[in-house]
């Protein structure tokens, strides 16, 4: 996570109030904040509200950010603190536990993996919603941007064995989600 | 019993996805910014009605109760403590 020379120079011009270099910082960046929020909330609503709020905070904060810091790890800790206080807020959207009796039920045959693909997708995201907000964030910067476990302890503040039980704890509980739903399913992955 | 191995699966469908053309739009003018979804507003609506009906049916309680005159009251204490 370094910042290369050009990276810099727009930072410094968003640090000067240029506009032009806002929107250059939020095309380089748009879319691993969108996937983060997406991916913790599993609402596309609530994903856009949290990946504006999250460039409002941070084309209003950038004059703090110094240059000897790694600037995406900051912008990570701006999203996951978003992510989270939007859950703190209560306004969780996400209906995480609507289609859940479906999910578990046996679903129909159907030959058109494309399908299947994305109906897993959607399944995998639902389970991960289910996850104690600690472990789903966890999930998130691991799986969504493959993070390693120092970099991830970096943006949320604890230790790298933190980390690693989470992601244990975490890798437990959906093993035995996806398990039980494969079983049921009689579906591939 | 089939066992996915979780990483990979994750890895599968936990990818990132690209931001909707709109974000921009809605940066630019922040004013959208967290909206309070119209259900949510709803039950607050609600929530202020019955915290208000509830502080209605109290007051109006309390001035229904009839007042006890003081020399009614000595009279009571004095009956209850002569032991009657």
């Amino acid at each position: 996570m370094v910042l290369d020379a050009n990276d810099r120079e727009v930072i410094e011009a968003c640090q000067r109030g240029d506009w032009d270099a806002f929107r250059l910082l939020f095309e380089s960046h748009q879319d691993r904040v969108y996937s983060i929020a997406l991916r913790y909330c599993g609402n596309e609503s609530a994903a856009m509200d949290i990946a504006q709020e999250t460039f409002l905070k941070l084309f209003s904060s950038i004059r703090d950010f110094r240059g000897g810091a790694s600037f995406e790890s900051w912008l990570y800790r701006i999203v996951v603190n978003c992510c989270l206080d939007h859950q703190r807020r209560g306004r969780r959207l996400t209906p995480f536990f609507d289609g859940l009796r479906d999910m578990i039920s046996a679903p129909a045959e159907s030959a058109l993996e494309e399908l299947l693909h994305a109906e897993m997708a959607e399944d995998v995201q639902k389970i991960v919603g289910t996850l104690p907000p600690e472990q789903r964030i966890v999930v998130v910067l691991r799986y969504t941007e493959g993070l390693g476990y120092e970099d991830i302890a970096e943006i949320l503040g604890c230790s790298a064995g933190t980390v690693a039980s989470r992601l244990n704890r975490a890798h437990k509980v959906l093993e035995r989600r996806l398990a039980h739903f494969r079983v049921r399913g009689g579906r591939r992955v | 019993m089939y066992k996915p191995e979780i990483g990979e699966v994750l890895t599968r469908h936990l990818g990132r996805v690209a931001a909707p053309e709109e974000l921009w739009e809605r940066i630019e003018n922040p004013q959208v910014l967290a909206r309070v979804p119209t259900r949510h507003r709803g039950v607050r609506a609600l929530l202020v009605f019955a915290t208000l009906f509830v502080l209605a049916v109290m007051v109006h309680k309390y001035s229904m109760t009839p007042p006890v005159a003081k020399g009614a009251l000595n009279t009571a204490c004095q009956l209850c403590h002569a032991g009657a």
